[in-house]
C-alpha cells in the first residue's frame, strides 16, 4: 500500500541525505528544478517496485516524477486496481 | 576557400533549400529559411559596417533563436559566445563583463535571465525578436573568413575562480567537420540529435557536422533529456550523440530493450567515461548503429580520439570502461611526461594533442596559454591534464586526471574554482572541495568542507547557487575543525574523501552501487 505520506517521507529522506533541507509542497518541482537527479529517480522507482508497482515503462519523462502529486498520479496510472490510497 | 562555419549551410540553402535543416519547438525550418534568418541576423549585426569583428553573446538554448544566432554570427564574420540562460545573475554578469560582446542575442529564457547586474553588463545591441531584423537580401553571402579568424569562445571552469574562455579559430571547426565526415560519411537523409547544451562544446559536432552534410538537426526538449527513448523513435533519428549517462539511465529504467532504435546508424558517447555494460546495452538496442566512444576537450574543438565498440570490446582493465581509442583523422596524440617528452606505449603520462583542432588559447591569459599550449619543435601541443596510457594496439586508455579537475554530469569543474567561491562565502581560505561520490570515473556531485562556526550547510549552498552553475553547488557540506593537509602543505583530498565513505544510509548506498550509474540531471 503506497500513500502520499510514504512518498513524501521517502523523497524527504533523499533530499535530507543531500543536505537539501528546503521545504517542498506536493506540487513543487523536484526534478526539473534540479533537486533530484537521475540516481534519485532510480531510487524512487526501485522503492516503488519493491512495493509492487511495475515500472516497465516507455512513457517516462522528467515531468512524470517532478513532484509528489505527479508521482502519485503515475502510480495510480500503473496500478489503478491495487488499492492505492488517494489520501 | 571560405572557412566561415555558416558557409556549408549556405551552400545547401542554394542547392536544395527546401530540405529540412532544423526541427525545434514544433517548427520545421528549411535550409533556405535558416539561411534567410542567418543573413538577416548578420545584416542586423552589421548595421555599422565599419565595426571591427567582435564577440556576439548567445543567451539562448534549444530554440530557433539560439541556432539562428550562432549561424548569423558566423555569417557576419563575428565569433559567438554561448551562455546558458540558467546561469545565476552574478555569474552571467561577470561573463558579460569579461566578454564585452558587440551584441547579445536572446530567446525567451535568455530574456528572463537578463536582470539586475547582468542587464547592466549587457551591450547596447540586444536582439529580442526576429521582427527587429532587416529584410532578407538574397544576394548576400557569408563573410569571407580566414583560417585563424575566431569562430567561438566557450567558457570552462577556471581554477582561480574566474571561468576561462577558450578561443577557437574557424579552421578548427573546419578540421573537426572534415574528420567526422571522413569517418562517418553523413548525408542529407541523416537526422541528428542535439542533446548537448549550446554552451557545451559537444554541440559543435551536433550543429556543424550536421549542416555540413545537409542533414537535419533535432534538439531534444529539456524535459526529455533524461530519458529520450521516445524522442529517438518518434524523430527516427539516425545519429545520436550524448553523455554516456543517458544510456546508463535508460538501461536501468528498462527503456533500452533490444531493437528499440532501429533508425539509429551512428551513436557517439562523449563527455564522460563509458561503462562497457552500457555501451553493449545500447548496441543491442540499436543493432543498425555503430557505437563510438569519443574523448574530447574544449581546447581541442570537441572530439579528439575515437574507439568503436567491438566484439569483444577494448576495455580499460579494472575500470570496466571502453577505451578512448585513436586520434581522429588530421589529429596527432602523444603521451607526455612532466617535461613534455613523449613516452612509449605502456607508460602512463599526460595526453597531449596537436593539429588544426587545437585552440588559440585562453582569452586574455597569455601565461596560462603558454603553460597549456607549449610549442615543441615548431608544433603547438595542447596538454590535456588527462592521465592516459597507450595499449599494444595503439589505443588510448583514460585513467584519470593529473590535476584537480573533475567531471560532474559531464561538466568540467576545477575544484579550485569551487574552493575560491567557498572561500569568499566563508571569509576564510580554510575550505576544500572534492568530487563525491565517484562511480566509473564520473562524479555525482561536489562535497564541500569548511571550518566556520555558525554557518549552516543550507546557507552555504544557497549562496553558492547565486554564484555558480547548479552542478557546482555542493551536495554535501561538512564542518571540520581543520582542513587536512599533505606533507607538501596541499589539501589532502584523499583524507577528505575517506571521511565521506561509507554513505550514511546503507540502503541508499546499496541501491546506488547496484545502479552503477553516474547521474543525469536537467542541465
Amino acid at each position: 500500500m503506497i500513500d502520499r505520506d510514504t512518498i513524501r517521507e521517502f523523497v524527504g529522506s533523499m533530499l535530507r541525505r543531500k543536505e537539501d533541507t528546503s521545504p517542498f509542497t506536493d506540487s513543487d518541482s523536484l526534478v526539473l528544478s534540479g533537486r533530484l537527479d537521475s540516481i534519485d529517480i532510480l531510487q524512487i522507482v526501485m522503492f516503488l517496485e519493491a512495493k509492487g508497482i511495475d515500472f516497465t515503462d516507455q512513457e517516462f519523462d522528467q515531468e512524470a516524477f517532478d513532484s509528489i502529486d505527479r508521482i502519485l498520479a503515475r502510480i495510480e496510472l500503473q496500478a489503478p486496481a491495487t488499492g492505492v490510497s488517494r489520501t | 576557400m571560405n572557412f566561415n562555419f555558416s558557409e556549408p549551410m549556405f551552400r545547401h540553402a542554394r542547392s536544395d533549400g527546401s530540405r529540412l535543416a532544423l526541427s525545434v519547438d514544433n517548427l520545421n525550418v528549411s535550409y533556405l529559411e535558416l539561411a534567410s534568418l542567418a543573413q538577416r541576423t548578420a545584416a542586423w549585426l552589421n548595421r555599422d559596417p565599419a565595426r571591427p569583428r567582435g564577440f556576439v553573446a548567445i543567451l539562448a538554448s534549444r530554440s530557433v533563436e539560439a541556432y539562428v544566432g550562432v549561424l548569423g554570427t558566423g555569417w557576419s564574420g563575428d565569433a559567438y559566445v554561448p551562455l546558458n540562460p540558467k546561469l545565476p545573475e552574478d555569474r552571467l554578469a561577470t561573463l558579460l563583463e569579461i566578454i564585452q560582446p558587440v551584441a547579445l542575442i536572446t530567446d525567451e529564457g535568455g530574456r528572463k535571465a537578463l536582470t539586475g547586474r547582468a542587464l547592466k553588463a549587457a551591450p547596447a545591441m540586444v536582439l529580442n525578436s526576429f521582427d527587429d531584423l532587416p529584410a532578407y537580401n538574397p544576394r548576400d553571402r557569408p563573410r569571407q573568413m580566414e583560417a585563424e579568424d575566431r569562430a567561438y569562445m566557450i567558457f570552462t571552469s577556471g581554477s582561480t575562480g574566474v571561468p576561462k574562455g577558450v578561443v577557437m579559430p574557424v579552421r578548427a571547426i573546419h578540421a573537426l567537420v572534415a574528420g567526422m565526415q571522413e569517418v562517418y560519411g553523413f548525408g542529407p537523409h541523416d537526422r541528428f540529435s542535439k542533446a548537448y547544451n549550446l554552451s557545451f562544446d559537444g554541440s559543435i559536432h551536433d550543429m556543424f557536422t550536421c549542416w555540413n552534410a545537409g542533414a537535419s538537426l533535432h534538439p531534444v526538449p529539456a524535459r526529455q533529456l533524461m530519458a529520450p527513448a521516445k524522442f529517438i523513435q518518434e524523430k527516427q533519428l539516425t545519429m545520436w550523440t550524448s553523455v554516456p549517462s543517458t544510456a546508463v539511465f535508460l538501461e536501468r529504467m528498462k527503456m533500452l530493450p533490444p531493437g528499440a532504435f532501429p533508425s539509429l546508424r551512428y551513436t557517439i558517447f562523449s563527455g564522460e567515461p563509458l561503462p562497457v555494460r552500457s555501451a553493449q546495452a545500447w548496441q543491442r538496442a540499436a543493432p543498425n548503429s555503430v557505437v563510438d566512444n569519443i574523448c574530447g576537450h574544449t581546447e581541442a574543438c570537441c572530439f579528439s580520439t575515437l574507439e568503436r565498440l567491438s566484439d569483444p570490446p577494448n576495455v580499460t582493465p579494472k575500470l570496466g570502461l571502453v577505451a578512448v581509442g585513436k586520434p581522429l583523422p588530421g589529429f596527432e596524440a602523444a603521451v607526455f611526461d612532466e617535461a613534455c617528452h613523449p613516452l612509449p606505449p605502456g607508460q602512463q603520462g599526460e595526453l597531449a594533442l596537436a593539429g588544426p583542432q587545437v585552440a588559440q588559447g585562453y582569452f586574455q591569459d597569455p601565461e596560462r596559454t603558454a603553460a597549456r599550449f607549449p610549442s615543441i619543435d615548431g608544433k603547438t601541443w595542447y596538454r590535456t591534464g588527462d592521465l592516459v596510457v597507450v595499449d599494444e594496439l595503439g589505443s588510448y586508455h583514460h585513467l584519470g586526471r593529473i590535476d584537480n579537475q573533475v567531471k560532474v554530469l559531464g561538466h568540467r569543474i576545477e575544484l579550485g574554482e569551487v574552493e575560491s567561491h567557498l572561500s569568499a562565502i566563508c571569509g576564510t581560505d580554510a575550505v576544500a572541495a572534492v568530487a563525491w561520490p565517484v562511480e566509473h570515473g564520473s562524479a555525482r556531485g561536489i562535497a564541500a568542507f569548511h571550518c566556520m562556526e555558525g554557518l549552516s550547510a543550507q546557507v552555504i549552498r544557497d549562496k553558492m547557487a547565486l554564484r555558480v552553475p547548479r552542478y557546482m553547488v555542493p551536495q554535501q557540506v561538512r564542518r571540520l575543525e581543520r582542513i587536512p593537509l599533505t606533507e607538501q602543505g596541499k589539501i589532502d583530498r584523499a583524507s577528505l574523501r575517506a571521511m565521506l565513505e561509507p554513505a550514511p544510509d546503507v540502503t541508499a548506498s546499496e541501491l546506488a552501487s547496484e545502479a552503477e550509474c553516474p547521474p543525469v540531471a536537467v542541465p
